[in-house]
């Protein structure tokens, strides 16, 4: 059984003269111990799609589409269950650590409170493994950072305190947003670093949010490319990068410039990324494609399955030697 | 890159919060309170049946009726007269302390957050120190050495209120202040009024106009309670807070007219001014983008 | 100090510090220290860093937002003056100008990017109301934008095209120097290499001089000639882009490049320098 599996998820904030769409029809499933990397650029509905699982959509969404966890449909969950599945199943990185941990409690608080709460254990199991998850996480002088108050921590040390309480309840699913986004380079390596050896330890599985598709490609197993509340393609990172076969993702590829090479140009994507709700009765990136076509503007593309990957393209099949083995210096037609 | 694919997005329009629209009907009716109110005072001379300051004792305290719609007090004058011209200088009274205090509020707090460091700190010990008066205490204070009367009182009261409006406001400029566009003008070399004027002001006149409407409230609760007290409006003149203090010995008397009357009107003005700062607020939080 | 040299920018042995925390507890963070550069005219020059680097308070002191605590800044051969009077700020201003990094707050939300562009016009040309709109137009169309733009209000555009306006009114000055500083950090990927080229259009059209503030690698090999990487407010390395980001010198400029995501890179726990740093 997956994880995770969203079967059509579609979000909608009420808006004057009705909904405006955020996701459009989301779909995916997540293995046991699999990672997926959500990828976008802003407005694509990828955090959106998180907050689904979580049931922490904005005041008001309609969602329609089912989200099982475990078996379990999360949006018809009741209270207490959507509590018990919360703490037990599911543990939460977002992008700013300081808005995770409270201000007034030093981390041995915070992390015994929450190790406390899930096994209603007693207090000095829980400091024992709480110093045990610090040291996995790789905080060096663990008393010190146990005494600490979050800000005297930095950014990085926080997040490794998150993510040293996310993996304490060895929850089955990560939802991570962000986690490195707010962090600088250096520290993000490293908790990226940390972030993966804790997931594959302790067996869990991830949805990995970022806007990044190098760092996601690094960590994740398999790679779902969203643009304007949809996902245009999935795929394993080595086949995104060497045979992309939806055009937005070899563009995006492109579009980012390289550390080794310099290109006289950049090639880039005309005009500006769509919200979810701009998209008429056509392809989505059909106004932004170069290889758009008369059939891509005549009603929605379909996210089409095969050999393990999935595409919403017409003209993949066509197009799949040409978007093959991009590399920045190669320019776009 | 073809003009075409930059083209504007379309104008979104503003969405309002929904609790915000759920509420509507409420500011609707807060606004259309204060506008009567204002019809009221504003046309007392010509809809007043009586003269508010004159009676007779031989028409003391008559029950509401086609002469006295709401009764006369104990002086015999007519209480309907009395509540409309009452409402000029009640309202007219708590205006003048918001306008007054608004406007020093605003001064203080752009000068403060534009020059900063110790022009900051001086104004932010000024503040403090009238902080640590108790508002009617300082308004007393101020009536004791400049004499009693309305006058007196609301710019005492705008004195109090100065701090209130200058805390709030400072943080909000100071957020607006540290924001690039504001450096960017500030990099030009245009003078401090031009940038505070032109770009901070605008930007936090939202804040100063919520904070006019809620203090506009609590400026006619203190009014009410100097004139209360003796020390704002006198007497013969017609005001709320008058009305309500000289009213208590007709209470006792078995007549609560006169009292009941002026307290309604005072709570409902006031709590008409909070919901409309609360709503100006609130569009402000759930509007734009 | 030369003005024959050839450097629109002569920074020299600059030093900041800011006083942080209450009474009690007071900490002193050197932003710069004893900062040393040139940047010759027309050439790009990338400053690199992370946070607390100091690259973006070098970037204040050198428009002027900031005051150094010591050190020379010559800009364009004039000496600049550490406490400058208004006539000086806005003669400076005629030299030097700056992108910022966060759209949103880079323009009054409550005037239309027209009128953004527009005050810098009057603040530095005299200019009549008709010439004025059409060199907002001549502008609006040099980053890419249409004449309609400058009617919409900032929440009417995109990140993008917020930060096109900023461009645009940065060039209204006809500055000789642009200080962008991560002005296409909070951009989308296929947005910031829109910008990216558009600045590389510029500054060849105009012959400016760009010293460019990132934290990103890449974007310095695509944008610069010259580099600097800062760390703790000193310039631990500096020389040509290629030979920097090819062949660093500096253990930091490695970490920071073996940092950086690419193709086959996998994130990598480091030897303890950021735990060491963190628990300092």
């Amino acid at each position: 059984m997956n994880v995770l599996e969203l079967d059509d998820v579609r979000l909608g904030v009420p808006d004057r003269g009705g909904d405006r769409a955020i996701l459009r029809g989301v779909s995916l499933s997540v293995a046991p111990g699999e990672a997926i990397g959500l990828v976008g650029e802003s407005g694509s509905g990828k955090s959106m799609t998180l907050r689904t699982v979580l049931r922490t959509e904005p005041w008001g969404a309609r969602v329609t589409g089912r989200v099982m966890l475990e078996g379990e449909d999360v949006r018809r969950l009741g209270a207490a269950d959507l509590r018990r599945v919360r703490a037990d199943a599911l543990a939460m990185i977002s992008q700013d650590p300081r808005a995770a941990l409270n201000p007034l409690l030093r981390v041995s608080g915070f992390l015994v409170e929450g190790l406390c709460d899930a096994r209603g254990g007693s207090r000095q199991p829980a400091v024992r493994r709480a110093r045990d998850l610090l040291s996995q996480v790789g905080i060096a002088d663990v008393d010190r950072c146990m005494d600490s108050y979050p800000h005297e921590l930095s950014g990085g040390m926080l997040q490794r305190v998150v993510i040293a309480a996310a993996v304490a309840s060895s929850p089955r699913l990560l939802l991570a947003d962000e986690p490195t986004t707010a962090l600088d380079v250096s520290t993000q390596s490293e908790v990226m670093a940390i972030l993966d050896d804790q997931r594959r330890e302790h067996g869990m599985a991830m949805v990995f949010v970022t806007h990044d598709l190098e760092l996601a490609s690094a960590v994740c197993d398999r790679i779902a490319v969203l643009y304007a509340g949809e996902i245009v393609e999935i795929a394993t990172p080595e086949q995104l990068h060497s045979s992309p076969r939806h055009p937005y993702t070899r563009l995006l590829l492109d579009s980012r410039p390289s550390l080794t090479t310099k290109a006289p140009m950049l090639p880039v994507i005309p005009g500006r990324p769509i919200a979810a709700y701009e998209v008429e009765d056509r392809c989505a990136f059909s106004g932004r494609c170069p290889w758009a076509a008369p059939q891509c503007v005549d009603g929605e593309v379909p996210l089409l399955h095969a050999a393990g990957r999935a595409v919403r393209c017409h003209r993949s099949d066509e197009l799949a030697g040409e978007l093959a083995h991009p590399t920045a210096t190669e320019a776009t037609p | 890159m073809s003009a075409e694919t930059l083209a504007l997005p379309t104008r979104r329009r503003r969405r309002g919060g929904d609790l915000a629209n759920r509420l509507r009907p409420l500011g609707v009716i807060a606004v259309a309170v204060v506008m009567l109110l204002a019809l009221a005072a504003l046309l007392a001379p010509l809809i007043a049946p009586y003269d508010p300051t004159i009676g007779s004792v031989v028409q003391r305290y008559r029950a509401p009726g086609p002469e006295h719609l709401l009764g006369t007090d104990q002086s015999g004058r007519d209480l309907l007269s009395r509540l409309l011209y009452g409402a000029r200088t009640s309202l007219m009274g708590a205006a003048v302390v918001v306008l007054l205090a608004g406007a020093g509020g605003t001064v203080l707090a752009l000068v403060a957050t534009w020059f900063g460091g110790r022009v900051d700190a001086f104004v932010g010990r000024v503040l403090d120190l009238l902080f640590a008066f108790p508002n009617l205490l300082l308004a007393i204070l101020v009536v004791a050495v400049f004499g009693t009367g309305l006058a007196q009182a609301t710019v005492a009261l705008a004195v109090a209120y100065v701090p209130y409006t200058a805390r709030v406001l400072r943080s909000v400029a100071l957020r607006e202040r540290r924001l690039a566009y504001v450096q960017a003008a500030e990099l030009q070399g245009l003078s401090g009024v031009v940038v505070t004027t032109r770009h901070l002001l605008p930007n936090i006149a939202p804040q100063i106009l919520t904070g006019a409407a809620i203090n506009f409230g609590y400026a006619m609760i203190d009014l009410a309670a100097l004139s209360y007290l003796g020390l704002g409006v006198q007497a013969p003149t017609a005001d709320w807070g008058l009305m309500v203090s000289q009213g208590q010995d007709s209470l006792l008397q078995g007549h609560p007219q006169q009292s009941l009357l002026a307290g309604t009107c005072i709570v409902v003005a006031v709590a008409a001014f909070s919901v409309i700062g609360e709503r100006l607020g609130g569009r402000r939080a759930g509007g734009r983008a | 100090m030369s003005d024959t040299t050839g450097n629109v920018i002569e920074i020299s042995a600059l030093c900041k510090e800011f006083t942080t925390g209450q009474r009690g507890r007071r900490r002193t963070v050197r932003a710069l220290d004893d900062v040393s550069l040139s940047v010759a005219d027309g050439s790009c020059l990338a400053v690199v860093g992370e946070s607390g680097s100091g690259k973006t308070t070098l970037a204040r002191v050198l428009v002027g937002l900031e005051r150094a605590d010591a050190g020379h800044v010559v800009l364009a051969g004039r000496p600049v003056a550490q406490r400058p009077r208004r006539a000086e700020r806005r003669a400076r201003a005629r030299d030097i100008q700056m992108v910022f990094q966060d759209p949103n707050g880079s323009l009054n939300r409550r005037r239309t990017a027209g009128s953004a562009i527009g005050e810098v016009l009057a603040a530095h040309h005299r200019l009549s109301g008709a010439e004025a709109r059409r060199r907002v137009d001549d502008l609006l169309d040099q980053v890419g934008l249409s004449p309609a733009h400058a009617r919409a209000l900032p929440g009417e555009l995109s990140g993008g095209q917020k930060q096109r306006i900023a461009i645009a009114r940065a060039l209204a000055a006809e500055p000789r120097v642009l200080v962008l500083d991560e002005a296409v950090a909070a951009l989308d990927v296929s947005v910031q290499a829109q910008v990216l080229n558009l600045l590389a259009e510029i500054r060849q059209a105009r012959r400016l001089t760009y010293l460019f503030i990132t934290h990103d690698l890449s974007v310095v090999r695509q944008v610069s000639e010259e580099v600097v990487v800062m760390r703790q407010g000193r310039i631990v390395e500096r020389g040509s882009t290629a030979q920097v980001l090819d062949d660093p010198g500096h253990p930091y400029t490695r970490l920071l490049r073996d940092s950086a995501p690419r193709p086959g890179w996998r994130p990598r726990r480091a030897t303890g320098t950021d735990t060491a740093e963190a628990q300092a």
